[in-house]
């Protein structure tokens, strides 16, 4: 601004002068507040503007939707929000077509032909609701509510907290599976086991370097567009240095200054072998070292830096960067080089993600990865991998819960996996087909395709289509999608711009975002959102809930939110859609906190010597010290929900307190856990057994996402499926040669569970022996822009569907070839590694 | 102007805001000076202001050096050549003229005068309430048109601060930011470059140059100036 004071005087003579340019612009009325508004470009009304939150993918940025006769006619970024800054991706912005698919379901509907034959009628809601009701309470009389299972996908924040917290809690089955294992619950469970919670936020607002082990933030992930613009701006505007190791070229490896090709699998090798270099070149020394005081590297509960340093060289030495090449094809100069960058450039944000973790070795990769960033100290800190951070909402809750009771059929079968801290979905219809844990009598799915999106697709289609496994299945959908198809009953929900919730996802610079999303329209047809209908359920079963509706849930939520309440809470948020204290501070290197001794001298704390770990005997439902002692924090059932803080030295801190597993309040190189399983506790090598076993035929299959799609819900949407329906396999120029295989060739992909037919594309972009095969396409329901199939009671208003240039060209699915597999400690679907065998037809 | 705003002394923000509405008052001027020279040729009268010996000085102060031929060749003659300068620089000339346009000079742009980007740029106008009535019939999105859009914004802004209307202001500067980004900055530079290199009197590259370094400072200000005027309105 200083530079302007030259300009004063030609300003002021300007002034007095009529040098200045006659006007063509005059000012016709106010200007409008900035962002939030839209005209038609046909008749330049105003559109009614609804601030709400996208739902197309999980990372759920507020939005603002905008409305023209009734019809969503456009959705935008939320230009106040803190997380997206106004920015908003395709496939946000691509959600418009699902309020206007033709393809919708807008009325119950009942199956009348044999399961998965596609004939329905029409129902009414008090049928529909009859039905479901009469079925659960016939279940809940005869004191078995655990054989109604409860499968669910991306149901969140309110959603989840009235369905799941509220009615399945007051129902009483905790029979009830998620579909993490298919996303990334693998990367969870090895952040809990680390640092105590399941989420990473990574600040490239204030990053210098960031190294990337198999994310693909600027085309997808958790908190996609909040994380991926930023990456923009660091990577442009203060030019920080990004090396992705991948085993394809994505668009984020494209963007980075360096791409190192790695073999799938291989990450763990060359994380391994980056903390070789770190330990020995000391160049932990400095922040790593400070770090370590946080860190828990032995089994001694609190060991010297300098037996914690030994520890960590000793464990290390063996992982050379010579040995992690054999293991990775990444050059030993090039991991010595990169970790020595990564070490001495502070602050350095590691970042990670399912290229990485989806494998039979992705726990430790995971955990490989933490320890990275804790040598070098870039764990919770300005520029590094922080905890994350969100918005605590309050919410109603039914009084008088009973106990709950499940079938085992979540975690898959016995042993499958150690730790499977975010279950296994892929697994359940196995463990229904198999029996022995017992079977739901009532299985009902939402915002869940599993037969689609979870593995061996064939196994899934059986399973749903047998009436002798599952006898009555219930799918609550908007559309008429592959689950929907094998139901019995489907009950329409409106599309989540036709929905209330309020939301609660983290926030990337670090201070917390409340928002809310509601109905940009009334719901269409007859649909009804699924909180509403929960309610209507549980009235009819006589489950007493404190509120009727999803919007009475809401605004009672708002009420009962101080930080919502204390701005004007439900109509506030109506009104603004998004709210953040404007003097709060980002929260960094909260397990630095001190407790007081109030905190954790009070009579029912107690300290565990074993771990150094103070907690509540009480809250562990112990009945008293002696016997909580006896027992001990590791070993008490749920005594993660007791834990108060960690001892270091003679201060108590808050530590990294835990979400899901008892462990203690430090950070946890060493994993106790991991050794009472029989894994060594400190992060180790472990070769992919498969791959051991490859023959010189055989190649490898990862699986990919691309910026226009989501994983797969969003292929109903015209605006992205024109731009994304078909996805030929990756094939490296070296493989394709072997094979006889040239560009645009259909080729067969086999594996031991099935076999694709599919179109190559020849490209460096994946290294040799791997094939890449997106997500999202092949598709057999889902209507007429995702697969081709009308659904039934579809309507044909829509002018688009005689343009669609692509009928028939659908693309093919890979999960038809992907075993349920799990990663035998975390219980993660093991997408990127299956082995199989590729041949021109 | 600045007085109203000064007399508020014992407002913390007092200083920020001071600074912020000096700064609109002169840019509004400045975006008003260079839409006058790039918009049409310049009249006699014109010409005779800008050789005035008040603005000779506020023109040297800024670093700005018009040349002896500016100030001594006869009026007539001066505004005849100038005139001749312009037409071969934007309106005909054999080595091809810079069309002053949006949508001709934004690099990998449609090249069409009258282009999607032209009807971009109206749609802009009308979305944020400015009706645009040209009597030359030219395009919304000639240089000098979005520089006047700017000062428009820029007056909003100022008056705003006057007012008192704090989220007002932080409104019209955020129009400013986003037009610019969206508009201007994508292709006035380039298009400045160009004049720069192809004009023969100094008058055009002179003022080229000077409009150069006032965007580029503008490109750095704007957002920062958004900043403030948000953490003037937290605290207030
Ligand atoms: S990242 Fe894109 S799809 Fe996901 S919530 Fe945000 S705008 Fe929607």
């Amino acid at each position: 601004m200083l530079n302007r004071r030259k300009f004063i005087k030609l300003s002021a003579a300007t002034a007095a002068a009529s040098v200045a340019m006659n006007g063509t612009l005059s000012q016709a009325r106010e200007l409008p507040v900035f962002g939030g508004k839209d005209f038609s470009p046909t008749t330049g009304k105003e559109r009614k503007a609804v601030p709400s939150a996208c739902l197309n993918c999980v990372t759920r940025c507020p939005n603002i939707v905008y409305v023209e006769d009734g019809r969503i006619v456009k959705i935008e970024g939320q230009p106040k929000s803190i997380r997206s800054e106004g920015k908003m991706c395709a496939k946000g912005q691509g959600g418009v077509n699902q309020s206007n698919d033709p393809d919708r379901i807008l009325y119950p509907m009942k199956r009348v032909g044999k399961r998965g034959e596609g004939k329905w009628k029409r129902v009414s809601w008090d049928d529909a609701l009859d039905e479901v009701a009469g079925r659960l309470k016939t279940l809940r009389d005869a004191g078995t509510p655990e054989k109604f299972m409860f499968h669910y996908g991306r149901m969140k924040s309110s959603t989840s907290k009235l369905v799941k917290t509220n009615f399945l809690g007051a129902y009483g089955t905790k029979t009830i599976g998620n579909h993490t294992s298919i996303c990334e619950g693998g990367k969870w469970t090895a952040q809990e086991l680390t640092w105590g919670k399941h989420y990473d936020t990574w600040d490239f607002d204030n990053t210098r370097y960031v190294l990337n082990f198999g994310a693909n933030p600027l085309e997808a992930g958790t908190n996609h567009i909040p994380t991926s613009h930023r990456l923009i701006r660091a990577l442009t505007t203060r030019e920080v240095k990004m090396v992705t190791i991948d085993v394809r070229l994505s668009n984020t490896a494209a963007k980075s200054q360096e791409w190192l090709p790695v073999r799938p699998g291989g990450d763990l090798a060359v994380a391994l072998a980056m903390c070789n270099v770190v330990m020995s070149e000391d160049l932990h020394k400095g922040r790593g070292e400070e770090f370590l005081k946080f860190c828990k590297v032995t089994d001694t509960a609190e060991d010297t830096l300098e037996n914690k340093v030994k520890a960590l060289k000793d464990n290390f030495a063996q992982y050379t960067p010579e040995w992690a090449t054999q293991h990775s094809d990444v050059s030993a100069s090039a991991i010595r080089r990169i970790a020595r960058e990564f070490a001495t450039t502070y602050p350095a944000c590691l970042i990670s993600y399912r290229g990485a973790v989806a494998h039979y070795n992705g726990n430790d990769t995971e955990r490989a990865i933490q320890t990275l960033a804790a040598i070098t100290g870039n764990i919770d800190n300005p520029g590094g991998r922080c905890l994350a951070v969100g918005p605590k909402w309050k919410y109603p809750k039914a009084k008088g819960m009973p106990k709950g009771r499940k079938l085992k059929i979540v975690d898959g079968p016995k042993g499958a996996a150690a730790i499977p801290s975010h279950h296994m979905s892929h697994n359940v219809l196995k463990m229904i087909k198999d029996g022995s844990a017992g079977r739901p009598d009532i299985y009902m799915s939402y915002m869940y395709t599993a037969v689609y999106a979870n593995g061996d697709v064939q196994e899934n289609i059986d399973v749903l289509k047998d009436e002798s496994l599952i006898p009555f299945s219930v799918n609550i959908n908007p559309f008429y999608d592959e689950s929907a198809a094998l139901a019995d009953l489907i009950l329409p929900e409106p599309p989540y711009t036709e929905r209330w919730d309020w939301d609660d996802m983290v926030s990337p610079v670090q201070i917390p975002e409340y928002y809310i999303r509601q109905p940009a329209i009334p719901p269409m047809g007859e649909t009804r959102d699924f909180g509403t209908v929960a309610c209507q359920l549980a009235e009819r079963i006589g489950i007493e809930l404190p509120f009727k509706t999803k919007e009475e849930f809401v605004r009672m939520s708002c009420a009962k939110t101080p930080a919502v309440k204390a701005v004007g809470g439900f109509e506030y948020m109506k009104k603004h859609g998004v709210y953040h204290d404007p003097k709060a501070k980002p929260k960094y290197h909260s397990y630095r906190k001190e407790l007081k001794a109030k905190d954790y001298e009070k009579a029912t704390v107690i300290l565990d010597e074993a771990t150094g770990t103070y907690w509540d005997w009480k809250k562990a439902k112990h009945k008293s010290a002696e016997a909580a002692q006896k027992k001990g924090y590791t070993h008490s059932k749920g005594a993660y929900k007791a834990y108060v803080g960690q001892r270091i030295g003679d201060k108590v801190y808050k530590g990294f307190k835990p979400d899901k597993l008892n462990k203690s309040g430090y950070f946890e190189i060493y994993s106790g856990l991991m050794k009472e399983k029989g894994y060594n506790p400190l992060p180790t090598w472990y070769s992919i057994p498969e791959h051991e076993k490859m023959s010189d035929n055989d190649m490898i299959l990862t699986t990919f996402k691309v910026a226009t799609q989501i994983h797969s819900r969003s292929q109903n949407c015209k605006y992205l499926t024109e731009l994304y329906h078909d996805n030929p396999a990756w094939i490296n120029p070296v493989d394709a040669q072997r094979r006889g295989i040239m560009e645009g060739d259909e080729i067969k992909v086999k594996s031991e569970v099935g076999e694709i037919t599919i179109k190559a594309r020849v490209t460096p972009a994946v290294i040799p022996g791997v094939i890449a095969i997106s997500h999202h396409c092949g598709h057999w329901q889902y209507g007429r822009y995702a697969s081709g199939n009308k659904a039934p009671m579809a309507h044909d208003d829509d002018p688009d569907l005689k343009r669609m240039w692509w009928k028939g060209n659908h693309g093919a699915h890979p999960n038809w070839i992907i075993p349920n597999a799990p990663d035998p400690i975390n219980g993660q679907l093991r997408f990127m590694d299956t082995v199989v065998q590729v041949i021109k037809i | 102007m600045t007085a109203v705003i000064a007399s508020d002394g014992g407002d913390q923000a007092a200083g920020p805001l001071v600074e912020l509405n000096i700064n609109a008052e002169e840019r509004v001027f400045l975006y008003r000076l260079l839409a006058g020279i790039f918009r049409r040729e310049q009249s006699k009268e014109r010409l005779e202001e800008l050789r005035s010996s008040q603005y000779r000085e506020a023109l040297e102060e800024a670093g700005v050096d018009l040349g002896d031929h500016f100030f001594l060749t006869p009026i007539e003659e001066l505004a005849e050549e100038l005139a001749v300068e312009f037409a071969r620089l934007f309106l005909l000339s054999p080595d091809g003229r810079i069309a002053p346009y949006e949508s001709v000079q934004l690099p990998d742009g449609s090249g069409q005068l009258r282009g999607p980007e032209s009807q971009a740029v109206l749609d802009y106008f009308k979305a944020t309430g400015f009706a645009y009535q040209d009597e030359m019939n030219d395009m919304p999105d000639h240089v000098a048109v979005e520089l006047e859009y700017m000062a428009h914004l820029v007056l909003l802004e100022s008056c705003s601060w006057v007012n008192g209307k704090y989220d007002e202001a932080l409104n019209a500067i955020r129009y400013q930011n986003d037009f610019f980004q969206k508009h201007l900055f994508n292709w006035v530079f380039c298009f400045l470059n160009r004049v720069n290199a192809k004009a023969e009197c100094a008058f055009y590259s002179v003022f080229a140059e000077l409009a150069q370094e006032f965007l580029e400072d503008e490109l750095t200000e704007l957002p920062e100036k958004e900043k403030q005027a948000e953490q003037l309105l937290e605290r207030n």
